[in-house]
């Protein structure tokens, strides 16, 4: 019971954030319901990026309805690769990446091959709301199959890691590299077995890493190192991120980035309700970057100006006093 | 924050409401979970009969209410027997009687009729007499000879130069102690029974209404029963004597007068009649049976719904019994609700679906606790064995659940079946599986464990199995039950505690072991 206690106080001291919290004081004032659709539908979500310039992994094409399954492989047959997901899953849930075509269908990421009739299965799932977050009737998506950067395929276990950034009243305040391993079957989700890798807001170097809730220097299938990689082109990965909430009007969202080898940082998908477990990458608390920002008494207009504080703000220089000595 | 300090507000007064109207109930108007209602008198008549000719009939005289008692419940049973039943007409008529019209000959028939009185007495009902009626109670009768010789001297004897009261007096102690009784059914008049110096109740009343007239006092016979524990085959009389005022009870047989009427003479009718007649009846019987019992409960509701306290009439006490059992159960889902609430919010555990854990628990307590997870864990089982197999069939979603579920129920009806066959009494609730959400438990198992691993749909079972056993702990609280149905204001409790876990924005129980090593500082890594 005193374990309880004292756990309670120093992870408050710590400014540790937990789901209660999350919800009260960041999701509930700050995330109107009514713009949830602009992140929950993936579809929608590109449409305003596309407008609005932000890269994003081109769209091949849209399933509505059961009635184009029989239009699936022509539609599908000229692109060599692709990714299939649902527009309104949430956790990688749903997602099937084609990486090549072969004599009886497609080959999948994980080396298995699926027949013709699998995938328009597998789509039709899709579409009737299996993954979906509420159940409800989907679409499909099939877009451009992001091909890892070289800088993490030694990180990496098949799939694509992403970066995760969480952006606060348009403020960047903690990112994370994940890393898919073998465990997680190819897909970035850190409650599926991927790693998380804090990385320093200032240099855009991961500096800790989880896997599960334990910490590891090492990935455990390639045996590298995940700590000290570097991101490329970070200052634009983070100014990204910022230039989202100019035109989404959601105070507290997750953005996920990847890095594709030939197109550079592309989004992937923005997230409403973005996971707590980049704390435990990052060795430090959320709230205590939260309350820098909430203090703040004047407001910087321009992203890149955003960038440049949260970079002073919640380097790793700092980290000693994790953004503190900034507040005051 | 504005929010919390408003939800806190609201819920301080929700608390303070609830409060304040429990303790009304409980401390001004009584109204506690342990209270029982005292036993109460009830009459029951059984009339037995066999019917000679299509045209036989029945007669029986029926207690007014708000004569001296209140008769609570009122009720016939004669549902399974050919007999209309014919009521007699309203308040005008000197007596309330019921009459029963046989359609067919040579058939044997059993008929009851029986009352529940409150407790409380209502007032009696001194209605002053016509005198016209004044005048016919005068008279002298075939059985009531006031004109007789012998009765009109003994009558003179006792009851010249005394004062009205005292010679009421005089003329039932002359009778109660001379006059023996042969605690039978005979009505001999009353000449003859002051000349045997014996009688049944019925003739010493005619042999005391005899004296009582011949002197020119207004009198009647009543017929009724006495409010003790015991079994009879006819009414009991006494006598009621007009003084002028009011009607003054005289009962020869306990050589009792009195200006009210004691409480345990329940009035029925009014005259020199038989509490039941028969025409053209063979083997007729008659059984009244008086006795002081516990009520049954739609009389307790009846009863409560009288009650002169207004907040007992408001009081759910008032359903009839099965809303009762309902609305009971009813009650307790909100305090299922926080349970879940607090399950999720503080301890941080997920389950299939928010309320799954409930409902489960609410079918639980039909097939108890360790059959309920025996029979859950085989359909659950099945359920994602065969989804198992579905899935190579590439079916698509819909369909695919409701193969699940048709599943689902055969195995369910199998079951009951099978209990039924071995004797196994429990096996028979398993209908009451919340199926559909049973059908979704399998498909989330499913999902969870292909997505995630094996490990965690059987984590998420057993969280989901705990909080349902915590539930079905809940429902069993059998106390909790009676408070809340005797207080339901309670509920705003529940709301206001909904409320502030509403407004909880502290760490939940599984996060303190999940972000643990962040409370140390930066680790140590390997």
């Amino acid at each position: 019971m005193r374990w309880l206690w004292w756990m309670n106080r120093r992870l408050h001291e710590r400014g540790v954030l937990g789901l209660n919290g999350r919800g009260a004081r960041y999701m509930l004032p700050h995330n109107d319901r009514r713009y949830y659709p602009l992140v929950d539908d993936k579809a929608l979500t590109k449409k305003i990026f596309l407008e609005q310039g932000i890269p994003v992994p081109p769209l091949y094409t849209i399933f509505h309805s059961t009635g184009e399954l029989r239009e699936l492989d022509e539609r599908l047959a000229k692109y060599p690769s692709l990714v299939i997901k649902p527009a309104r899953g949430s956790g990688g849930r749903g997602v099937l990446v084609v990486m090549d075509h072969h004599p009886d269908g497609w080959v999948t990421a994980s080396g298995t091959v699926l027949s013709r009739e699998d995938v328009r299965v597998y789509v039709a799932d899709i579409l009737s709301g299996l993954y979906s977050l509420s159940g409800l009737a989907d679409k499909a998506l099939v877009e451009y199959r992001v091909e890892c950067d070289p800088v993490f395929s030694k990180v990496s276990y098949r799939g694509v890691p992403d970066i995760r950034i969480i952006v606060y009243r348009k403020y960047p305040v903690m990112a994370m590299l994940r890393l898919p391993t073998k465990r997680s079957g190819g897909r970035a989700n850190l409650h599926q077995g991927a790693l998380g890798a804090g990385i320093d807001l200032d240099r855009g170097v991961t500096v800790h890493a989880v896997h599960g809730t334990d910490p590891i220097k090492l990935h455990p299938e390639t045996g590298e190192s995940v700590i000290g990689v570097s991101v490329p082109n970070w200052e634009n990965v983070l100014l990204i991120a910022t230039r989202i909430a100019e035109f989404i009007p959601l105070g507290y969202i997750g953005v996920d980035i990847v890095l594709d080898a030939q197109h550079g940082p592309m989004v992937l998908e923005l997230n409403a309700r973005p996971g707590l477990a980049i704390q435990m990458a990052n060795a430090a608390g959320l709230q205590t970057r939260l309350d820098v920002i909430d203090r703040l008494d004047s407001r910087a207009t321009d992203p890149q100006d955003r960038v440049q504080q949260s970079r002073g703000w919640f380097g790793r220089i700092n980290s000693s006093s994790n953004g503190q000595e900034a507040a005051a | 924050m504005r929010e919390t300090r408003i939800t806190q507000l609201l819920a301080a007064c929700l608390v303070v409401a609830a409060v304040s109207l429990t303790a009304v109930k409980w401390l001004v108007a009584g109204i506690t979970p342990g209270r029982t209602i005292p036993p109460l008198w009830h009459v029951e008549a059984r009339l037995s009969f066999n019917s000679a000719t299509p045209h036989s009939s029945v007669r029986l005289f029926l207690p007014r209410g708000g004569d001296g008692h209140t008769i609570v419940d009122e009720s016939f049973d004669d549902e399974n027997e050919d007999v209309p039943r014919i009521m007699s007409p309203g308040a005008a008529a000197r007596n309330r009687s019921v009459r029963w019209h046989a359609t067919e000959a040579d058939k044997p028939h059993v008929l009851s009729y029986s009352i529940w009185l409150d407790n409380i007495m209502g007032r009696a009902a001194d209605r002053a007499a016509p005198s016209s009626t004044l005048e016919k109670l005068r008279r002298s009768t075939k059985m009531i000879q006031a004109d007789d010789s012998s009765i009109k001297s003994l009558g003179q004897e006792l009851m010249v130069d005394k004062q009205r009261s005292e010679r009421f007096a005089a003329v039932v102690d002359y009778v109660h102690r001379r006059i023996e009784n042969t605690q039978d059914n005979s009505a001999v008049s009353a000449v003859k029974c002051l000349k045997a110096k014996q009688g049944s109740p019925r003739s010493m009343s005619r042999l005391v209404c005899a004296l009582l007239r011949s002197q020119g006092v207004p009198s009647q016979l009543v017929g009724g029963v006495r409010l003790e524990d015991e079994v009879r085959t006819h009414a009991f009389y006494w006598v009621e004597a007009w003084d002028g005022q009011r009607w003054v009870t005289l009962c020869p047989t306990h050589g009792l007068v009195r200006s009210r009427r004691p409480l345990e003479y329940l009035a029925i009718f009014r005259g020199d009649y038989s509490l039941a007649k028969f025409h053209d009846c063979d083997d007729s019987d008659v059984l009244v049976t008086v006795e002081q019992t516990e009520p049954p409960p739609h009389v307790e509701a009846q009863l409560i719904k009288h009650s002169p306290s207004l907040l007992d009439r408001m009081s759910l006490a008032t359903l009839p019994a099965d809303s009762q059992q309902i609305v009971g159960l009813l009650l307790m889902l909100p305090v299922g609700a926080l349970m879940v609430a607090c399950f999720r919010n503080l301890v941080g555990v997920s389950t299939f679906g928010i309320f799954m854990p409930m409902l489960l628990a609410l079918a639980f307590r039909e097939t108890h606790l360790l059959w309920g997870f025996f029979y859950l864990t085989i359909l659950v089982g099945v359920g994602v064995v065969v989804r198992w197999a579905l899935n190579r069939l590439k079916l698509l979603m819909i369909p695919r659940l409701a193969t699940v579920l048709t599943l689902i129920v055969s195995m369910m009806i199998g079951l009951i079946m099978l209990g039924g066959r071995i004797g196994i009494h429990s096996a028979l609730s398993v209908g009451l599986f919340p199926m559909v959400i049973m059908t979704t438990a399998v498909e989330r198992f499913f999902v969870l464990q292909s997505e995630d691993s094996t490990t965690a749909a059987l984590k998420e079972s057993l969280t989901t199995a705990l909080v349902a056993s915590c539930g079905f702990l809940l429902f069993h609280w059998d106390w909790l039950r009676k408070v809340l149905f005797v207080y339901p204001e309670l509920l705003l409790v529940v709301v206001a505690m909904l409320l502030l876990l509403g407004r909880y924005s502290g760490y939940r129980l599984m996060e303190l072991r999940r972000f643990r090593w962040l409370a140390w500082g930066t680790p140590q890594v390997d």
